[in-house]
Protein backbone atom coordinates (compact mmCIF):
# COMPACT_ATOMS: atom_id res chain seq x y z
CA UNK A 1 0.00 0.00 0.00
CA UNK A 2 1.30 3.32 -1.12
CA UNK A 3 1.30 6.66 1.48
CA UNK A 4 -0.68 8.43 -1.01
CA UNK A 5 -3.62 5.16 -1.28
CA UNK A 6 -3.30 5.24 2.93
CA UNK A 7 -3.91 9.08 3.33
CA UNK A 8 -6.46 9.41 -0.02
CA UNK A 9 -8.39 6.37 0.61
CA UNK A 10 -11.38 8.09 -0.79
CA UNK A 11 -10.09 8.06 -4.59
CA UNK A 12 -9.48 4.57 -4.33
CA UNK A 13 -12.68 3.58 -3.39
CA UNK A 14 -14.03 2.28 -6.26
CA UNK A 15 -11.06 0.13 -6.36
CA UNK A 16 -11.84 -1.50 -3.43
CA UNK A 17 -13.33 -4.86 -5.03
CA UNK A 18 -10.54 -4.98 -7.19
CA UNK A 19 -7.97 -4.64 -4.55
CA UNK A 20 -9.54 -6.11 -1.72
CA UNK A 21 -12.50 -8.22 -2.62
CA UNK A 22 -10.67 -11.37 -2.69
CA UNK A 23 -9.60 -11.17 0.58
CA UNK A 24 -12.65 -9.76 2.20
CA UNK A 25 -14.83 -12.31 0.43
CA UNK A 26 -12.99 -15.58 1.95
CA UNK A 27 -12.59 -13.29 5.20
CA UNK A 28 -16.58 -13.47 5.34
CA UNK A 29 -16.84 -16.78 4.08
CA UNK A 30 -14.63 -18.97 6.44
CA UNK A 31 -16.69 -17.04 9.42
CA UNK A 32 -20.57 -17.80 8.11
CA UNK A 33 -19.51 -20.57 5.66
CA UNK A 34 -22.34 -18.99 2.96
CA UNK A 35 -20.87 -17.77 -0.49
CA UNK A 36 -24.31 -15.59 -0.58
CA UNK A 37 -24.07 -14.33 2.29
CA UNK A 38 -20.11 -13.52 2.79
CA UNK A 39 -21.18 -11.56 -0.73
CA UNK A 40 -23.65 -9.37 0.93
CA UNK A 41 -21.22 -9.52 4.09
CA UNK A 42 -18.55 -7.69 1.53
CA UNK A 43 -21.35 -5.64 -0.20
CA UNK A 44 -22.18 -3.92 3.10
CA UNK A 45 -18.48 -3.23 3.99
CA UNK A 46 -18.19 -1.71 1.11
CA UNK A 47 -20.92 0.63 1.88
CA UNK A 48 -20.68 1.34 5.62
CA UNK A 49 -16.37 1.91 4.45
CA UNK A 50 -17.84 4.64 2.18
CA UNK A 51 -20.17 6.36 4.83
CA UNK A 52 -16.89 6.57 7.28
CA UNK A 53 -14.54 7.56 4.99
CA UNK A 54 -14.79 10.61 6.94
CA UNK A 55 -13.82 9.08 9.96
CA UNK A 56 -10.78 7.26 8.40
CA UNK A 57 -7.61 8.35 9.65
CA UNK A 58 -4.88 6.32 7.50
CA UNK A 59 -3.72 5.34 10.78
CA UNK A 60 -3.98 1.78 9.39
CA UNK A 61 -3.66 0.12 5.95
CA UNK A 62 -7.20 0.79 4.01
CA UNK A 63 -7.34 -3.38 3.95
CA UNK A 64 -7.00 -3.83 8.25
CA UNK A 65 -9.40 -0.81 7.93
CA UNK A 66 -11.78 -2.78 5.96
CA UNK A 67 -11.35 -6.28 7.78
CA UNK A 68 -12.27 -4.30 10.75
CA UNK A 69 -15.54 -3.25 9.35
CA UNK A 70 -15.93 -6.66 7.61
CA UNK A 71 -15.92 -8.51 11.38
CA UNK A 72 -18.42 -5.67 12.69
CA UNK A 73 -20.45 -7.29 9.78
CA UNK A 74 -19.87 -10.53 11.04
CA UNK A 75 -20.79 -9.94 14.06
CA UNK A 76 -23.84 -7.83 13.04
CA UNK A 77 -25.02 -10.80 11.10
CA UNK A 78 -24.37 -13.54 14.37
CA UNK A 79 -26.12 -11.49 16.91
CA UNK A 80 -29.06 -10.72 14.48
CA UNK A 81 -29.34 -15.16 13.92
CA UNK A 82 -29.03 -14.95 17.69
CA UNK A 83 -31.88 -12.84 19.02
CA UNK A 84 -33.73 -14.45 16.18
CA UNK A 85 -33.35 -18.17 17.33
CA UNK A 86 -32.38 -17.20 20.94
CA UNK A 87 -30.54 -20.16 22.68
CA UNK A 88 -33.10 -22.01 25.21
CA UNK A 89 -33.03 -23.68 27.93
CA UNK A 90 -33.97 -27.21 26.36
CA UNK A 91 -31.15 -26.48 23.65
CA UNK A 92 -28.37 -25.77 26.32
CA UNK A 93 -29.73 -29.62 27.92
CA UNK A 94 -29.45 -30.96 24.62
CA UNK A 95 -26.23 -29.54 24.01
CA UNK A 96 -25.31 -30.98 27.45
CA UNK A 97 -26.70 -34.78 26.50
CA UNK A 98 -24.83 -34.59 23.08
CA UNK A 99 -21.76 -34.48 25.59
CA UNK A 100 -22.84 -36.73 28.14
CA UNK A 101 -22.94 -39.44 24.64
CA UNK A 102 -18.94 -39.83 24.96
CA UNK A 103 -19.02 -40.96 28.19
CA UNK A 104 -20.20 -43.89 30.34
CA UNK A 105 -22.52 -43.06 33.75
CA UNK A 106 -19.18 -43.22 35.50
CA UNK A 107 -18.21 -40.27 33.36
CA UNK A 108 -15.10 -42.38 31.69
CA UNK A 109 -14.78 -42.57 27.73
CA UNK A 110 -16.70 -44.84 25.64
CA UNK A 111 -14.71 -44.30 22.82
CA UNK A 112 -11.42 -42.83 24.01
CA UNK A 113 -9.61 -40.56 21.81
CA UNK A 114 -6.95 -42.12 19.27
CA UNK A 115 -3.54 -41.43 18.45
CA UNK A 116 -3.38 -39.25 15.20
CA UNK A 117 -1.24 -39.99 12.62
CA UNK A 118 0.13 -36.57 12.64
CA UNK A 119 2.88 -34.55 13.27
CA UNK A 120 2.59 -31.11 14.62
CA UNK A 121 5.93 -29.46 13.58
CA UNK A 122 5.38 -30.12 9.97
CA UNK A 123 3.84 -27.49 8.14
CA UNK A 124 2.81 -28.42 4.73
CA UNK A 125 0.66 -31.40 6.70
CA UNK A 126 -1.09 -28.45 8.90
CA UNK A 127 -1.87 -26.74 5.99
CA UNK A 128 -3.89 -29.93 4.96
CA UNK A 129 -5.03 -30.58 8.05
CA UNK A 130 -6.21 -26.63 8.41
CA UNK A 131 -8.28 -27.36 4.97
CA UNK A 132 -9.86 -30.62 6.82
CA UNK A 133 -10.91 -28.37 9.51
CA UNK A 134 -12.09 -25.94 7.79
CA UNK A 135 -15.18 -28.79 5.95
CA UNK A 136 -15.34 -29.97 9.97
CA UNK A 137 -16.07 -26.27 11.09
CA UNK A 138 -18.06 -25.71 8.21
CA UNK A 139 -20.55 -28.86 9.21
CA UNK A 140 -21.42 -27.31 12.69
CA UNK A 141 -24.78 -26.51 13.68
CA UNK A 142 -25.07 -22.44 12.20
CA UNK A 143 -25.06 -21.05 15.65
CA UNK A 144 -22.26 -23.19 16.74
CA UNK A 145 -20.15 -22.27 14.28
CA UNK A 146 -20.40 -18.77 14.40
CA UNK A 147 -19.81 -18.94 18.31
CA UNK A 148 -16.55 -20.99 17.51
CA UNK A 149 -15.73 -18.66 14.37
CA UNK A 150 -16.14 -15.75 17.14
CA UNK A 151 -13.92 -17.48 19.70
CA UNK A 152 -11.67 -19.44 18.55
CA UNK A 153 -11.03 -18.70 14.81
CA UNK A 154 -11.29 -14.88 15.45
CA UNK A 155 -10.08 -14.39 19.05
CA UNK A 156 -12.83 -12.35 20.79
CA UNK A 157 -13.34 -12.80 24.70
CA UNK A 158 -16.00 -14.36 26.03
CA UNK A 159 -17.30 -11.18 27.54
CA UNK A 160 -17.14 -9.62 23.98
CA UNK A 161 -19.10 -12.62 22.63
CA UNK A 162 -21.71 -12.70 25.60
CA UNK A 163 -22.80 -8.98 24.78
CA UNK A 164 -22.63 -9.68 20.70
CA UNK A 165 -24.60 -12.59 21.19
CA UNK A 166 -26.89 -12.00 24.05
CA UNK A 167 -26.48 -15.37 25.89
CA UNK A 168 -24.98 -15.91 28.87
CA UNK A 169 -21.05 -17.09 30.10
CA UNK A 170 -21.89 -19.98 31.09
CA UNK A 171 -23.82 -20.85 27.71
CA UNK A 172 -20.54 -19.87 25.52
CA UNK A 173 -18.51 -22.10 27.42
CA UNK A 174 -20.97 -24.98 27.32
CA UNK A 175 -21.32 -24.58 23.98
CA UNK A 176 -17.76 -24.04 23.28
CA UNK A 177 -17.08 -27.25 24.86
CA UNK A 178 -19.56 -28.40 22.22
CA UNK A 179 -17.99 -27.01 19.71
CA UNK A 180 -14.40 -28.19 20.26
CA UNK A 181 -15.23 -31.99 21.28
CA UNK A 182 -17.51 -32.24 17.67
CA UNK A 183 -14.27 -30.63 15.82
CA UNK A 184 -12.35 -33.21 17.43
CA UNK A 185 -14.26 -36.30 16.71
CA UNK A 186 -14.64 -35.02 13.28
CA UNK A 187 -10.92 -34.35 12.33
CA UNK A 188 -10.12 -37.49 13.71
CA UNK A 189 -12.43 -39.19 11.86
CA UNK A 190 -11.21 -38.12 8.69
CA UNK A 191 -8.06 -38.38 9.79
CA UNK A 192 -8.51 -41.94 10.62
CA UNK A 193 -10.02 -42.54 7.88
CA UNK A 194 -7.47 -41.67 5.40
CA UNK A 195 -4.43 -43.53 7.46
CA UNK B 1 -9.56 -38.44 47.12
CA UNK B 2 -11.25 -34.83 47.00
CA UNK B 3 -9.56 -33.78 43.74
CA UNK B 4 -10.09 -37.47 41.64
CA UNK B 5 -12.26 -36.49 38.70
CA UNK B 6 -13.87 -38.30 35.76
CA UNK B 7 -12.71 -38.14 32.51
CA UNK B 8 -16.01 -36.57 31.02
CA UNK B 9 -15.01 -33.71 34.07
CA UNK B 10 -11.37 -33.37 33.05
CA UNK B 11 -12.50 -32.80 28.94
CA UNK B 12 -14.80 -30.10 30.40
CA UNK B 13 -12.21 -28.64 32.37
CA UNK B 14 -10.08 -28.42 29.97
CA UNK B 15 -11.94 -26.54 27.17
CA UNK B 16 -13.27 -24.53 30.01
CA UNK B 17 -9.27 -23.71 30.92
CA UNK B 18 -9.09 -22.01 27.28
CA UNK B 19 -12.13 -19.82 28.09
CA UNK B 20 -11.76 -19.04 31.83
CA UNK B 21 -9.31 -19.16 34.56
CA UNK B 22 -9.93 -22.32 36.77
CA UNK B 23 -10.00 -22.20 40.26
CA UNK B 24 -7.01 -23.57 42.19
CA UNK B 25 -8.57 -26.96 42.92
CA UNK B 26 -10.12 -27.49 39.46
CA UNK B 27 -6.65 -26.61 38.14
CA UNK B 28 -4.96 -29.12 40.86
CA UNK B 29 -7.40 -31.65 40.30
CA UNK B 30 -7.10 -31.67 36.56
CA UNK B 31 -3.66 -31.42 36.72
CA UNK B 32 -3.98 -34.86 38.76
CA UNK B 33 -6.20 -36.40 36.42
CA UNK B 34 -3.72 -35.57 33.07
CA UNK B 35 -1.17 -36.75 34.99
CA UNK B 36 -3.01 -40.53 35.06
CA UNK B 37 -4.81 -40.32 32.21
CA UNK B 38 -3.49 -41.00 28.64
CA UNK B 39 -7.08 -40.60 26.88
CA UNK B 40 -7.77 -37.40 28.55
CA UNK B 41 -4.15 -35.83 28.27
CA UNK B 42 -4.37 -36.63 24.67
CA UNK B 43 -7.70 -35.10 24.24
CA UNK B 44 -6.17 -31.97 25.70
CA UNK B 45 -3.15 -32.48 23.40
CA UNK B 46 -5.50 -32.50 20.34
CA UNK B 47 -7.84 -29.64 21.21
CA UNK B 48 -5.18 -27.48 22.06
CA UNK B 49 -3.91 -28.18 18.23
CA UNK B 50 -7.33 -27.64 17.04
CA UNK B 51 -7.63 -24.48 18.51
CA UNK B 52 -4.04 -23.56 17.41
CA UNK B 53 -5.17 -24.43 13.58
CA UNK B 54 -8.18 -22.73 14.14
CA UNK B 55 -6.60 -19.38 14.97
CA UNK B 56 -4.41 -19.64 11.66
CA UNK B 57 -7.75 -20.27 9.77
CA UNK B 58 -7.86 -16.23 10.23
CA UNK B 59 -6.54 -14.29 7.75
CA UNK B 60 -3.54 -12.23 8.27
CA UNK B 61 -4.73 -8.80 6.60
CA UNK B 62 -0.60 -8.48 5.99
CA UNK B 63 -0.45 -11.36 4.28
CA UNK B 64 -4.00 -11.54 2.74
CA UNK B 65 -3.69 -10.95 -1.51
Amino acid sequence: MSREETERPKLSAKNWAVDYGDSLYRYALSSVGDPGLAEELVQETYLAGIEALDKFKGNSAVKSWLIGILKHKIADHFRRKSRLVPMDESELERTVAELDRNFDNKGSWLKPPAVWPVSPEDELERKQIGEILKDCIDGLPEKLRGLYCMRDVEGMSTKEICKQMDISQTNVWVMMHRARSALRSCLENKLMDGK
Amino acid sequence: MFISISCKEASRLVSLSMDTELSFLQRVSLKFHLSMCKHCKQFARQINYIRELSGQLKIDPSKAN
